[in-house]
């Protein structure tokens, strides 16, 4: 009875003492939500960040972003300097805890620098490395400035409802900063991050529409190039597409069309639609595919046996020629890929099961090998009907 | 008063100890197995069971008091050389133990935090655990092992989704001659149980609950070769990064860039909570092993002694890599020769009752 009331009075203690520490009011700290990485003209590292406003009325001051949010921008020689230099613009205590999105600019990601700023970030005090990593094309600040929420009144809400419809959809891929990192200081798969672009500032009736129309050979049904002027929104950021990173370094971009391919053979659930022969067919992934990776032949083949469901719909109930088409896009995919010099695919992930260790493994050179390596792409259809 | 502990109590402390041991060496201290280190638990495992079977030989010969009683009536001399050997060891782990929740407390702070800080708190309330003794403490352990199960189970349940087996591949990850070193470091912590196997006092009134070494080692040594298997699928080998800090591990553990802010604190709470389990039971070894050596120190100063020295060791920074990792090399050495002596010590013993 003694030692458990002295239990509990320790426990209480405990309790009341947590009262005695600073405590940090929310209005004292400044909460990152986006996060724009860029490199200065000089070869330093630009840093801006995106804070809500907490309280009061939104302003519209010079110093703040069409959301009536507050950007703050500040550079250094590294990320190190920028970070600290943001520190003391910043009114408050910064909070990197809560990013939603963290966005580099393509020519700092296409850099040699990108790898090094990476460590760094990921070596930052409560960095929140599971945001998402964007790769914008353009200027980062006015990107950041750009942002705002649209439908909802928080701009982390906004994005976290955004990217869950995009990923769902697969406009973009469902990676994070950290995903991104660790898979470039890694030997498998190369990582592929969201690709953004500033929505093009008017839409002109005279520009010939995206080729996405049922006419088109058989394709996916999804918007390809980010900056089509057959869409208009009040949004000013557009995602869609994914760029493409090799050993920290961003290589080449995926259109919404590719990055679909490149999912479906990644081996993520996704239901799709495809124009095939003058019929719009929804087909969803059935199971992951069935990959096998003959790494002693010369050259490398890699099989890949992919399962589709044709869902249910009022039109035929067979579509001659539609795993052929399917087959030459992933094909195409495939080829884009090769052509960039990167293997988002998670093949080597099935290929490094062959070989017993690291060091075997990273002596095969995998991705000179998948370059010149003969893929083979067999799609089977399973006709789903009511 | 004496420094005990009921060997049902001994089990649940000594399965936690181990089980954070394992996890927090093989991610932390070991990054070069990168995720193969599974392997070096499934051998470290093997290489340790010997220290197990001579426990339960030396349990079963006691025949109603703890082995290291038992030794100390008969062979005095010999029992307090042996308890110096585990109470040094002992006192080894429990640093690395001090030091590892400093620098998880460093990581979950917003600043870097003095060491001393660090250490004082956590090395106050280990003293006031031991004044409770070790069945309050073994108690306590087989409470919050189901409620820290029951955590991990939650959060596990949400990152299902982001396993990927395939990274555990290349098998062999760093080679033979890693994966056998780590092995030895493995079957050196996990042959940290041989001390709460040599003090853990029979349960008359509980006698299912009777221990057995072999079962202790076994399931501490699957479930830490499991939550190591589970931290391989959840990042690919790291070949390429610029070293291995104490923070970026740290992050790899408890964040991975997947763990959703709702689950921070969850993972928190098992990893403090099994770490801090880990530095009770090295810290009750050590002093019940310091009482064994000078029977005659009052039990507040063997606590008092305790704490001060793996307080002035952690601040040595002796678990700075240039002196843990040689040193955590001889662990097992040192934990199986006082297995080894024991044995031979009960050897000579019933060679003597045989001539009698």
């Amino acid at each position: 009875m003694r030692r458990g009331a002295l239990i509990a009075l320790l426990t209480a203690a405990a309790v009341l003492l947590g009262g005695c520490s600073e405590i940090d009011q929310a209005e004292n700290l400044a909460f990152v939500v986006l996060m724009g990485v860029d490199q200065t003209e000089d070869g330093g590292i630009e840093l801006s960040v995106q804070v809500p406003k907490i309280s009061g009325s939104r302003g519209n001051g010079e110093d703040s972003g069409s959301s009536g949010d507050l950007v703050f921008t500040a550079s250094g020689g590294d990320f190190a300097e920028a970070i600290t230099a943001l520190k003391w613009i910043v009114p408050r205590r910064l909070d990197l805890s809560q990013i939603e999105l963290i966005v580099v600019s393509e020519a700092l990601a296409s850099s040699g620098r990108w790898l090094e700023v990476m460590n760094d970030m990921m070596q930052t005090s409560r960095l929140y490395t599971a945001a998402r990593l964007a790769v914008c094309d353009g200027d980062v600040q006015a990107f950041i400035r750009a942002e705002k929420p649209l439908i909802g009144t928080r701009i982390a809400d906004e994005l976290t409802a955004m990217f869950e419809a995009y990923t769902t959809d697969g406009f973009v891929p469902n990676t994070s900063f950290a995903d991104i990192y660790y898979k470039s200081i890694s030997a498998y798969s190369d990582p592929v991050a969201v690709y953004a672009v500033p929505a093009p500032e008017e839409s002109s009736a005279d520009v010939e529409p995206a080729s996405q129309d049922a006419a088109e050979p058989a394709v996916a049904i999804i918007p390809d190039d980010p900056g089509t002027t057959d869409v208009e929104t009040e949004q000013e950021t557009r995602f869609l597409g994914a760029a493409v990173f090799r050993d920290g370094r961003m290589v080449g971009k995926l259109d919404g069309r590719t990055l679909m391919y490149c999912k479906l053979l990644r081996g993520k659930s996704q239901t799709f639609v495809f124009a095939h022969g003058g019929e719009e067919v929804s087909l969803s992934t059935l199971g992951t595919p069935s990959v096998s990776v003959d790494t002693a032949s010369e050259p490398v083949r890699i099989q890949v046996d992919l399962r589709l469901a044709v869902l249910p719909n009022n039109g035929p109930l067979e579509y001659p020629g539609l795993a052929d088409a399917l087959e030459a896009e992933l094909m195409k995919a495939v080829d884009a890929c090769k052509a960039i010099g990167a293997e988002p695919f998670q093949f080597a992930e099935v290929a490094a099961r062959r070989f017993a260790t690291l060091d075997d493994w990273i002596a095969y050179g995998w991705r000179e090998r998948f370059i010149d390596s003969e893929v083979e792409i067999n799609v089977d259809l399973k006709i789903e009907n009511l | 008063m004496k420094f005990q502990i009921r060997e049902g109590a001994a089990a649940s402390l000594g399965t936690a100890a181990v089980v954070a041991r394992i996890l927090y060496g093989i991610t932390i201290d070991l990054p070069w197995l990168y995720n193969s280190g599974w392997i070096s638990v499934l051998l470290g495992g093997v290489l340790a069971l010997p220290v197990a079977l001579a426990a339960a030989q030396l349990r079963a010969a006691s025949a109603g008091k703890s082995p290291l009683s038992a030794l100390n009536a008969r062979r005095p001399v010999l029992a307090r050389l042996l308890a110096g050997v585990l109470m040094l060891t002992a006192a080894f782990d429990a640093t690395m133990a001090v030091d590892a929740i400093a620098d998880s407390a460093g990581y979950a702070a917003l600043d870097s935090v003095a060491k001393i800080y660090l250490l004082l708190p956590q090395l106050a309330l280990c003293a006031w655990g031991l004044t409770l003794n070790g069945d309050a403490i073994g108690d306590s352990a087989r409470i919050c092992n189901r409620i820290l199960l029951c955590i991990f189970v939650l959060f596990m349940l949400r990152e299902i989704p982001d396993l990927c087996p395939e990274w555990l591949t290349p098998i062999l990850g760093p080679g033979v001659p890693a994966l056998l070193d780590g092995a030895v470091r493995v079957a050196g912590w996990l042959s940290l149980l041989a001390g709460l196997f040599l003090i853990a006092e029979p349960d008359v009134q509980h006698p299912a609950n009777a221990i057995r070494p072999v079962s202790v080692m076994a399931i501490g040594g699957a479930i830490g070769m499991g939550l190591v298997l589970l931290h391989g699928m959840m990042l690919p080998a790291l070949v390429r990064a610029e070293g291995f800090s104490r923070y970026f591990l740290l992050d790899t553990v408890l964040t991975n860039g997947r763990t959703t802010l709702a689950l921070q604190l969850p993972k928190m709470i098992v990893w403090f909570g099994s770490l801090f389990f880990l530095m009770l039971s090295d810290s009750f070894l050590c002093a019940a092993m310091l009482q064994t050596v000078a029977p005659r120190l009052p039990r507040f100063v063997c606590i008092g002694i305790v704490a001060a020295g793996i307080a002035a060791l952690a601040l040595t920074n002796i678990s700075a890599s240039r002196v843990e990792t040689p040193v955590g090399r001889w662990l097992y050495a040192a934990q199986a020769g006082v297995m080894l002596a024991a044995m031979v010590g009960l050897a000579l013993e019933r060679k003597e009752a045989q001539r009698a």
